[in-house]
């Protein structure tokens, strides 16, 4: 106990430090010594605070351009395609989710759907959600596929194809206008094939929509591009 | 329009983005031009501090936007989101920018920035309220609710976040 007082009272007399020093010194003098020898000028210093200040502030800049101005003007930028295919089934927002009547025929003026998708037969939406539609076609049947591509980086759920058929085409018997083809997970692709009946009707008059509920449980249409034949 | 990307998620709401520009072109010119030029052992506290603050906004602004839709606006968002940061804060972006306004003022050291930062911390305040007000409007006691259990700017603790779900403060 007497030992123990007189340790405690001697713990941070000069002395301790020199026996601290004498222990350590030889590891930790050559490891700060230089650093404390350099920190002693003051315009190393200031450089160094310098240097931490305005690598803070130009990280903290790029990361506001990536999050804030970047996606802005990338949305302004959409928005201006977006007006520029103003009449086409490809569209944003909440206008996507009105559905589409079947399109008109070219020379009206305005672009239509036929129009935008006549080449390609397909429609996509923010390219991503691609639907493609084909059709077979022998005497008066024909048979009509509709290719629902999720290239989304999520699943879609309660995918739903609802023709819209033209006058001069009716769906087959046993057929129906609509069918469900539920979810389709990431990167894969559903067909939803439908049995029609021509009688006198034109295939490309035929329209309609795929809808589906996107992970934020948004739901959203996409008309029916053109159907492109496949064989006849 | 995708699966995945909503319409919500299309359209970005400019209004965060737009103060916070206002707010670093007014703070970081003026924050420069009356920088304390020191370098001493406070200077250096200071400046830690600092980036302290500016590593939480680079958190709380990469944690707000790695929520899907967290850029649409009152008028557009589908629903109330409460995934990520947006469990314990409802305006993570207005958080870090605040944050960061500290980290300046501890980086410029200047008693130039004093007035000016409670000045735009009140402008998101402003913000935020008619943010809340607008969806409280529109979500009505979903967003009440999710106001119980969430904090403006600051997270609520875990405790006052259990009672609030537990529903026995809403009588």
């Amino acid at each position: 106990m007497v030992g123990f007082g007189i340790l405690q009272g001697s713990a941070w007399t000069p002395q301790f430090w020199e026996g601290v020093d004498e222990i350590f010194g030889p590891i930790l003098h050559p490891i700060f010594d230089p650093v404390l020898t350099a920190l002693q000028d003051p315009t190393f210093r200031a450089y160094i605070l310098s240097s931490i200040i305005w690598s803070s502030i130009i990280i903290a800049t790029m990361v506001y351009v990536a999050y804030e101005i970047l996606p802005l003007t990338r949305a302004r930028e959409a928005g201006e395609a977006t007006q520029n295919l103003h009449s086409s089934s490809v569209k944003r927002g909440v206008s996507a989710r009105i559905p589409r009547g079947r399109p008109s025929k070219s020379g009206t003026g305005d672009a239509t759907r036929a129009d935008v998708d006549a080449e390609t037969g397909e429609t996509e939406v923010e390219s991503d959600v691609r639907v493609r539609c084909t059709y077979k076609k022998k005497f008066e049947h024909i048979d009509l596929f509709v290719d629902v591509i999720n290239g989304s980086e999520s699943s879609i759920d309660m995918v739903v194809v609802d023709l819209d058929l033209p006058r001069g085409i009716d769906a087959d018997i046993g057929s129906f206008r609509m069918q469900r083809l539920g979810s389709i997970p990431t990167g894969e692709s559903k067909v939803a094939a439908f049995s029609l009946q021509s009688s006198g009707g034109s295939v490309g008059d035929i329209g309609g929509y795929v809808e589906f509920l996107s992970s934020s449980y948004e739901v959203s249409k996409i008309s029916l591009p053109r159907p492109e034949v496949v064989s006849q | 329009m995708t699966a995945s990307e909503s319409p919500e998620r299309n359209v970005v709401y400019p209004w965060p983005a737009i103060i916070s520009l206002l707010n670093f072109m007014v703070l970081i010119p003026i924050g420069t031009s009356y920088m304390r030029m020191t370098a001493d052992l406070w200077d250096f506290v200071f400046v830690l501090v600092g980036v302290y603050f500016a590593v939480k906004y680079v958190r709380y602004l990469t944690a707000a936007h790695s929520v899907e839709g967290s850029r649409a606006g009152p008028y557009r968002v589908s629903r109330v989101y409460r995934e990520g940061i947006y469990k314990s804060i409802r305006y993570p972006v207005a958080a870090g920018t605040i944050y960061m306004n500290i980290a300046l003022a501890c980086f410029f050291r200047s008693f130039a920035l004093v007035p000016l930062i409670p000045f735009f911390v009140a402008l998101w305040y402003i913000l935020a309220s008619w943010e809340d007000r607008i969806m409280l409007q529109r979500f009505g006691d979903e967003f009440r609710e999710y106001m119980q259990v969430s904090g403006m700017f600051r997270g609520k603790d875990s405790a006052q976040q259990r009672i609030a779900s537990s529903g026995y403060d809403l009588y």
